[in-house]
């Protein structure tokens, strides 16, 4: 059993993206424990560039850019999953229900989530995490409702062409539920392409949580936030002093690319 | 005629659009919590100002008829006032949405630049430097965080080579030119004022590289992958069984066909721009609408930030139904 | 053998390979036949047989992966297997056409169906653009295109199926080729439009002296319109010559089951060959059809039968 397990986790791990999720997801989960997150004002080198001790450099705090940036990493990961899961739970089945009921309904959803293309996401995101607070669960539950009319599209136009195929019409003459047949029968041939478009989602709720941030509008300094520390670095770009902006974009930037490349792996083979 | 009825057609589709957009404005203002009359007039203003502002915007009113105020207000174009600013909002926009056009104009046609050669030459020649290249750079600029992007560029033209002016604003060491259109270059370059021209040019280079690569992306994407289609697609191949020549195919056939879907693309794009310029514009303090925006929202002054969202959802609305009417004009199927 | 003068194209011992990431395949494997000259030839074979990359080898069109590694295809007695793409821009269209299935598919959406023929035309012959346009109109009037100067303006989407079946072959004659090639013309047409698309083709070809290399897995339409049969089977011709002499007495056992199967599934009564076609990953060392065969005898798995003159036909059978 073990080794039939063991087989198809190294299998897994040969694709050298599925790889690389991991280890960032392993980074964020147990390295902490090896890197404390710096809190309190050292009494190291402040602003030091990258060296054998340090080997991100010192911010201006005299604290460790390579622990902070392995620190972030569960903040970031953890609210893009949590987002986009959120943002899943609501959408698909909305999505899929208006696809299912059809009629006015479907058409005023449909609309709506058309029409929310047309606005400046990070503007009312911005605004409203403004207005309502910038706790961890306003801007998960902001960067969720953003991404919602995606998933609402994304699972319709999945399941229409799903509902014309007879084996949903032979349930339906069999007397089945609707709620049953939309559990069992339509979502798991949804699957491949939802799960393809949650990592995209991901990457986009990291990339958000990170301009909200940076603009002092998302999470704020000290946490080590990915997007945070680029901006506490900002200043020190104009002298020069680049290593405690870069390292930082660089972790958002391979978690997104990787994310990205993800979801193309399985959008292609499904 | 039909075009006519089309037009109008979509006519109708782009305003009850932008009544949906309003409607959904409105909600979100009225949803937040908090009294909406300091989002109006600011946390510190007194308590007549704020009666006066419950009372203008009948504030205690049915929520209907609060609708209908504000709609009202909105269609004769008063957009409120900003009390940060202490001008009324279409004032202040006046100078701001200029300054976000030309940025984002000047960037899309950098993005079209780059992206789309590399994309069609890169579909042409699979397995090539190109093809590679290709796939590499459009990965790179979709996950790249435009804000880390834009430092970057700053980092190293500024800090570093030290060929780029310092990223404040949109024209320094010159005094802007006379305003036509509000637009810098333009205005620069009607007037002849050759001063204000390269002290503009060389202030928007950084943003508008910034934007163009996030943005050229994409395009470089979905360039390739449309061509890709068309040079699978069942006509070119019998266009060279027919003997007819590689170059012919390529510019007589293959790509007026990847045209059509590449425009859209670019509309789309291009409307988005309209409303995605804000961390560009806070980065390079350039005084658009996305800066204007966020000052307002860190000085808890909410009616430009709502007047900023309505307009940003006009603009890419208008450039979609503009989008259709070229798309119905140009495709010979749709006639 | 056969007069080789009297041959347009020849097919010696044609074998194919295509490469991919690691695996090799031989779709064709030396396979032998001719198309001489005036006459209609059929050539039929289940999917995978090879048949479309015999086509798309003639015309010079393989896939980039696809490689010839052995034999030669003679036009008019000289060797086009390594020609290179300009010497075939010259053949294409002019002394070979092709048709695909799907003919409104073959057609450019976006410019108008007379261009396309006109620009076919100025391609090959040095005619003025006036010329060219008249001649377009006159190959779609000859296709029996009505009020064929406006046509020339529409567009594909603006055809009928059957109008744009003519206008595509009107392109593939425009310069009078010697040979025109129909890849699965009839596949998925009802029996009557399969008729009428297959008269037509007879009769263009009759009309313009030309020879007509028909492919197609359907081995019953081939008895009214061709003159000769190839039957195709793993690579390799099974049967070839004249379609009568094959239809009345068929000597291959593969041969003798298609028709058989295609005779039985137009009386409604379900046949098939059993067993599946396999992919050539290998060369082969016997008859590709052995394991299936209901003939098939000790030799048949030892040993790869040649074309042989048996009872007024080419026929590879190990078991004769």
């Amino acid at each position: 059993m073990t080794t039939i397990l063991l087989r198809k986790i190294l299998q897994f791990l040969k694709t050298p993206s599925y790889l690389f999720l991991t280890l960032i997801i392993s980074m964020a989960i147990f390295g902490p424990f090896f890197l404390k997150n710096p809190i309190e004002i050292s009494n190291g080198p402040r602003l030091s560039p990258p060296s054998f001790d340090f080997l991100f450099g010192t911010d201006q705090y005299g604290m460790d850019i390579l622990s902070r940036v392995v620190n972030g990493g569960r903040i970031d990961l953890f609210t893009g999953f949590m987002a986009s899961f959120i943002a899943a739970s609501i959408g698909m089945p909305l999505g899929a229900l208006a696809a299912y009921k059809k009629g006015v309904w479907d058409q005023i959803l449909l609309r709506t989530s058309e029409s929310f293309q047309a606005f400046p996401v990070l503007i009312l995101a911005m605004g409203t995490i403004a207005a309502i607070g910038s706790s961890m669960v306003n801007i998960i539950f902001v960067i969720a409702i953003v991404n919602v009319p995606v998933y609402i599209k994304l699972t319709r136009s999945s399941v229409v062409p799903i509902l014309e195929k007879d084996f949903i019409h032979a349930a339906r003459c069999a007397g089945k539920s609707d709620l049953r047949i939309l559990f069992k029968h339509i979502l798991p041939n949804v699957s491949p392409v939802v799960i393809s478009q949650f990592s995209v989602n991901c990457a986009w709720a990291i990339q958000i949580l990170a301009a909200l941030s940076f603009v002092g509008l998302g999470v704020k300094l000290p946490t080590p936030e990915w997007g945070a520390m680029v901006r506490g670095g900002s200043d020190y770009i104009l002298y020069g002093q680049w290593w405690v902006s870069v390292f930082p974009g660089i972790a958002i930037l391979l978690t997104v690319l990787t994310l990205n490349q993800v979801s193309d792996i399985i959008g292609e083979k499904k | 005629m039909r075009i006519l009825a089309y037009v109008f057609h979509r006519l109708i589709i782009l305003l009850l659009a932008v009544f949906g957009v309003s409607i959904i404005t409105f909600i979100v203002t009225r949803v937040l919590p908090g009294n909406p009359a300091y989002l109006i007039v600011g946390v510190q203003a007194d308590q007549s100002t704020v009666d006066a502002v419950i009372d203008r915007l009948g504030l205690d009113k049915p929520i209907f008829e609060q609708y209908w105020l504000y709609m009202r207000q909105l269609l004769l174009g008063d957009l409120g006032t900003s009390w940060r600013t202490g001008n009324p909002v279409s004032f202040d926009l006046s100078s701001r949405w200029p300054a976000t056009l030309e940025l984002a104009s000047i960037a899309m046609i950098l993005a079209i630049m780059w992206s789309i050669p590399l994309g069609l030459i890169s579909s042409i020649k699979k397995r090539s430097f190109s093809d590679y290249l290709a796939k590499f750079l459009s990965g790179l600029g979709i996950a790249i965080p435009e804000f880390w992007l834009a430092t970057l560029l700053i980092l190293v033209f500024f800090a570093g080579f030290q060929i780029a002016p310092p990223p404040i604003g949109r024209i320094m060491l010159a005094s802007p030119p006379e305003s036509i259109t509000g637009m810098y270059i333009i205005d620069s370059l009607i007037t002849s004022n050759w001063e204000s021209f390269f002290a503009s040019v060389a202030q928007i280079i950084l943003p508008a590289s910034t934007l163009a690569i996030t943005i050229g992306a994409p395009l470089l994407r979905v360039t390739r992958t449309f061509m890709n289609e068309v040079l699978d697609s069942q006509f070119i191949r019998s266009a060279r069984a027919m003997g007819i020549p590689k170059s012919s195919i390529i510019f007589r056939h293959a790509f007026p066909n990847v045209l059509l879907p590449v425009s859209t693309m670019i509309a789309v794009l291009y409307g988005y721009l309209l409303g995605g310029t804000v961390l560009v514009e806070f980065v390079f303090s350039w005084p658009g609408m996305g800066k204007y925006a966020i000052d307002s929202i860190n000085s808890s002054d909410y009616a430009p930030v709502m007047a900023v969202v309505v307009l940003s959802a006009t603009s890419y609305l208008l450039v979609y139904l503009l989008t259709d009417l070229l798309h119905f004009v140009v495709d010979p199927r749709t006639r | 053998m056969v007069d080789k003068k009297k041959e347009f194209i020849e097919l010696n011992k044609l074998t194919l390979v295509i490469s991919s990431k690691n695996k090799k395949l031989f779709p064709l494997q030396g396979v032998n036949f001719s198309i001489p000259h005036n006459t209609k030839v059929a050539l039929v074979g289940e999917s995978g047989s090879g048949k479309s990359l015999t086509a798309a080898s003639i015309i010079g069109m393989l896939p980039s992966n696809a490689e010839i590694i052995e034999g030669n295809i003679l036009m008019n007695g000289s060797n086009i297997v390594n020609l290179s793409e300009k010497d075939f821009q010259q053949i294409r269209g002019k002394e070979i056409s092709i048709i695909f299935q799907n003919p409104k598919e073959s057609l450019n959406p976006i410019i108008s169906v007379g261009k396309q023929i006109a620009e076919v035309i100025r391609v090959h012959e040095k005619l003025s653009r006036r010329e060219s346009i008249n001649k377009a109109i006159k190959s779609l009037e000859l296709l029996g295109i009505p009020s064929p100067s406006k046509r020339f303006e529409d567009f594909p989407h603006q055809y009928s199926g059957g109008m744009a079946q003519r206008a595509a072959l009107a392109m593939a004659m425009a310069c009078r080729p010697a040979l025109l090639i129909a890849d699965e013309p009839t596949s998925g047409l009802d029996a009557t439009l399969q008729q009428q698309v297959l008269e037509l083709l007879s009769n263009q070809v009759q009309d313009q002296k030309s020879s007509l290399l028909l492919i197609t897995h359907d081995i019953s339409v081939v008895g009214a319109t061709c003159d000769q049969v190839a039957v195709m089977y793993g690579g390799r011709i099974m049967e070839f010559g004249d379609t009568k002499t094959i239809l009345n007495n068929p000597i291959n056992p593969y041969t003798i089951k298609l028709i058989e199967s295609f005779r039985r599934s137009k009386n409604r009564s379900m046949t098939s060959i059993p067993g599946s076609v396999k992919p050539l990953v290998d060369k082969l060392k016997c008859c590709p059809f052995a394991p299936r065969c209901y003939k098939a005898e000790k030799d048949c798995n030892n040993q790869l039968p040649s074309l042989s003159f048996v009872k007024k036909r080419y026929v590879a059978c190990s078991n004769l």
